[in-house]
């Protein structure tokens, strides 16, 4: 550092002690909401692990189960959508319909399906309940009756999934990217609340992450950790977004988001809200805060719900480029869905806590910690800020994200033990550590990045992954 | 260079900080020791259904049990009990009869009256309670039993309401049905599967009395069901419904069911309802049970504004008797709406398709 940089930079004590104050009070409140929502989760979970446990019982299929439309957007997806739709086929349920629909892609997308399906042309007569780009074709095929493609021109991920609800025939649709691998149980899972409670629109599963997992033509047949650190880390955030966020909000009924590469929601809900929007990057976040906002404004009672059990596999990104863009995305997703959806902030749980929560800690969260790091450390370099204050402020921070990661991590073991070897657990403890020591303050700039991008109104695209095409899952699920 | 503010400041940070790390250790060791812990259960268990389970089978097979049986720690009692219900769910008659008489001997019945009366005791053990009394058989438990289909917890109610049933399908069917009328939570394939062990012969009579007594919502929820009460009582029950209910949900339900030609004129008149279900599910009864002079009402109904009473009613014309390769030709000329050729030529191309599957696979 030359010389004298930075002798213009004194603050007033005063200031000093206002900014520790606020760096304090954001860590702290925000650390508090999770810990809240922790101990909700805690709750929960424990009935879940019962259940887990009792799934050993004789299972209940009388097949009254309501039919489910399974809506797969593709844009080139060549390498993994035969597995990904073989996977589908599998699944252990008396009546589902699987729709991939060819979002115009470039590759060879359609002609995989084609030979791989045995797909014919079909002259079927297409409903529009909501508006999308012109279909090319629906194919059907004679192996697989209960598998359709739609080929359609390109019009982003929305109009792909509007295109799939238009095909749909069953009373509730299953929102999942073209990379998830499913169970075989997890529709069974997915749809238990619905069969439970007439007022459910829409539940969400968890989303883990399928790096390193040895997967075959669709099938997960080991679990493991991913070698790859940047991966890895990803688990703990996983871990930690649908365990304690989403089953906390639950609890509410206030969940503000239910992960696009595995959602279930009542076709007619969707149809009447309007579909997906197709102008907005977070459409999965917007669709469930604007069905939240027309229940509420209708008055009607409803419930929005997560069901940590009903899992489905994904690839996470392996490098810093594709990690970027997608968490450039999801900021500007978020912050989106929020500003279209401003009317539902004070109505009820989502309004007046999730709402405010997401605008305040995720949304504009990343500005204050970024700002915490850089004055605290030009107080620091610059002699204003004593090394033991300095290091007793940067143990805070870290501290209180190691403790959260390590809370997940429990609310995994206590109801899961999705990684079965002791070696994982080691892994995945000491990916807490790391993910405070430099990913989690790289996470911070790109969120930042994607707020600007999101107050400077640039356009979307569909996201891009580097597709390994080893017949695993690939992708890049939204907002964990 | 710290004004007081700040310097209390530096405490908080600091004892947040090395609390939050305290934490987070303690965490992860709690986490250790519950993975170890976990692992030594499942080599607890493995040894467990090492021993008895082949023992478990050879009962069921009609061997004496041993005068001495092999140890049993009481915290093996639970896994035990899983053992047990899982194979009894697979057997039927007398190893039924053997594996009680095993249960008996092993005390298998105090434990699960003791796991099925304690709320706290938690819902597994609970559950693991309530369906051992099920298969156990005895009259004496159904207070008990009876008592836990009032909890709130659909899966503890449901394993109930399977366990009195097991005990006493004729006597409790009404119960249950009751029950599932005032439990929005109880889902009807769940429900439906306990019928279908009760037996139609135990449920065909109650379910058709609640049936027709009740209000149309109940009739809703109800109908679905009829399916696991075959009966000759049942078509008439859905042959009154659909003549006597002006409920569109009833109506589209009981329409989907009806297989007889009692009701054909009201079907008719169905098919101009105003309510789309009703109109779609009327167009799918005229396909089972329709005649010749049926053929102009679905063509009407080709050309509804509904893409579901569209799709039906050409299902229908292909399934009208006497319809051949020569009356679709015939039909598809006379068509002159777009939307009325789409539906045919939809329905035309999946009938090809599932026919080029049969020949497939034959």
């Amino acid at each position: 550092m030359p010389p004298g940089m930075f002798d213009h930079f004194v603050v007033d004590p005063v200031w000093i002690a206002v900014l520790s104050w606020l760096f304090i009070g954001y860590f702290a409140g925000l650390n508090s909401v999770y810990i809240i929502l922790n101990l909700a989760a805690l709750r929960m979970i424990g009935r879940e692990s019962a259940e887990n446990r009792l799934a050993a019982l004789p299972g209940y299929s009388a097949g009254l189960e309501p039919g489910i439309s399974i809506i797969v957007p593709a844009y080139n997806e060549a390498p993994t959508i035969a597995a990904a739709v073989h996977s589908m086929l599998q699944l252990d349920y008396p009546d589902v319909e699987i729709i991939v629909v060819n979002d115009g892609s470039k590759d060879e997308t359609l002609t995989v399906l084609k030979r791989e399906f045995d797909l014919q042309l079909f002259p079927e007569a297409y409903r529009v309940s909501l508006p999308v780009q012109p279909v090319r074709g629906l194919y059907r095929s004679p192996h697989h009756p209960q598998l359709r493609v739609v080929d359609k021109t390109n019009g982003g991920r929305s109009d792909a999934i509007n295109a799939g609800i238009n095909a749909s025939q069953r009373g509730l649709i299953c929102l999942v990217d073209a990379d998830s691998l499913l169970l075989r149980d997890s529709l069974r899972r997915l749809v238990r609340p619905f069969m439970q409670d007439p007022r459910v629109v829409a539940c969400g599963g968890t989303v883990r992450i399928s790096n390193s997992c040895r997967i075959a033509r669709g099938y997960l047949e080991e679990v493991d950790v991913p070698r790859n650190w940047l991966a890895r880390i990803q688990v703990v955030e996983y871990l930690r977004g649908f365990l304690y966020g989403r089953l906390g909000w639950t609890l509410l009924n206030a969940l503000p988001l239910i992960s696009g590469a595995f959602g279930l929601f009542r076709r007619a809900a969707v149809v009447e809200a309007g579909g997906l929007s197709v102008g907005t990057i977070g459409e999965d976040m917007e669709l469930v805060l604007r069905l939240h906002r027309r229940m509420r404004l209708q008055r009607r009672d409803y419930r929005i719900v997560f069901v940590p059990d009903a899992v489905c596999w994904t690839e996470a990104p392996e490098s810093i480029a594709v990690l970027r863009g997608q968490r450039k995305r999801w900021q500007r997703g978020l912050m989106e869905s929020l500003w279209e959806n401003r009317s539902l902030f004070g109505r009820g749980a989502i309004g007046a806590l999730a709402m405010p929560f997401m605008l305040v800690f995720e949304g504009l969260g990343p500005v204050v910690e970024l700002l915490g790091y850089v004055v605290m450390t030009l107080l620091f370099v610059t002699g204003q800020l004593a090394a033991p204050s300095f290091l007793a402020f940067l143990l805070m921070a870290l501290g209180m994200g190691i403790m959260l990661s390590a809370s997940a991590l429990l609310l995994e073991e206590i109801a899961f033990r999705t990684y079965p070897r002791t070696r994982h657990l080691g892994q995945l403890l000491a990916a807490i550590a790391v993910e405070n020591l430099g990913y989690r303050q790289l996470n911070t700039w790109w969120r930042i990045c994607g707020l600007w991008q999101w107050a400077t109104r640039r356009k979307q695209t569909w996201g891009t992954m580097t597709r390994r095409g080893s017949g695993s899952g690939t992708g890049a699920p939204r907002l964990p | 260079m710290f004004n007081t503010s700040s310097e209390l400041g530096l405490r908080v940070a600091l004892a947040l900080g090395l609390i939050s790390l305290a934490v987070a250790a303690g965490l992860a060791l709690q986490v250790l020791a519950m993975r170890l812990a976990a692992q030594r259960r499942v080599r607890e268990v493995a040894a467990l259904a090492s021993v008895w389970q082949p023992l478990m089978a050879r009962v069921a097979l009609g061997e004496v049990l041993p005068e001495v049986l092999p140890g049993l720690a009481r915290r093996d009692r639970g896994d035990l009990m899983l053992m047990w219900i899982r194979l009894q769910d697979v057997v039927r008659g007398s190893a039924h009869a053997n594996l009680v008489e095993f249960a008996e001997r092993l005390r298998l019945r105090d434990d699960a009256l003791r796991w099925a009366r304690v709320e706290r005791t938690g819902m597994a053990r609970r559950v693991l309670g309530l369906v051992t009394l099920g298969h156990l058989g005895r009259v004496e438990d159904t207070a008990l039993l009876r008592a836990a289909l009032d909890d709130p917890l659909p899966l503890v109610s449901l394993s109930a309401a399977r366990a009195l049933l097991q005990i006493d399908a004729v006597h409790f069917a009404p119960i249950m049905l009751d029950t599932f009328l005032a439990r929005p939570d109880w889902p009807a394939p769940r429900l439906g599967t306990l019928l279908r062990e009760a037996g139609a012969q135990a449920v065909a009579s109650p379910l058709i009395q609640k049936l027709l007594a009740g209000t149309a919502e109940q009739q809703q929820r109800l109908l679905p069901l009829l399916r696991f009460a075959e009966s000759p009582h049942s078509g008439s029950a859905v042959h009154r419904l659909v003549e006597g209910s002006e409920d569109p949900q009833v109506l589209s339900i009981a329409l989907r069911q009806l297989h007889g030609p009692e009701s054909l004129e009201r079907v008719r008149m169905l098919a101009s309802s105003p309510d789309a279900l009703v109109r779609s599910a009327a167009a799918q009864a005229l396909g089972r049970i329709g005649l010749d002079e049926d053929r102009d009402r679905l063509l009407r109904l080709m050309s509804d504004r509904d893409w579901w009473v569209r799709y039906r009613a050409a299902q229908a014309q292909l399934a009208l008797p006497g319809t051949n390769a020569n009356a679709v030709v015939a039909l598809r000329r006379l068509i002159t709406d777009r939307y009325a050729r789409d539906a045919l030529d939809h329905v035309c191309a999946e009938q090809a398709l599932q026919r080029a599957a049969v020949a497939q696979e034959a």
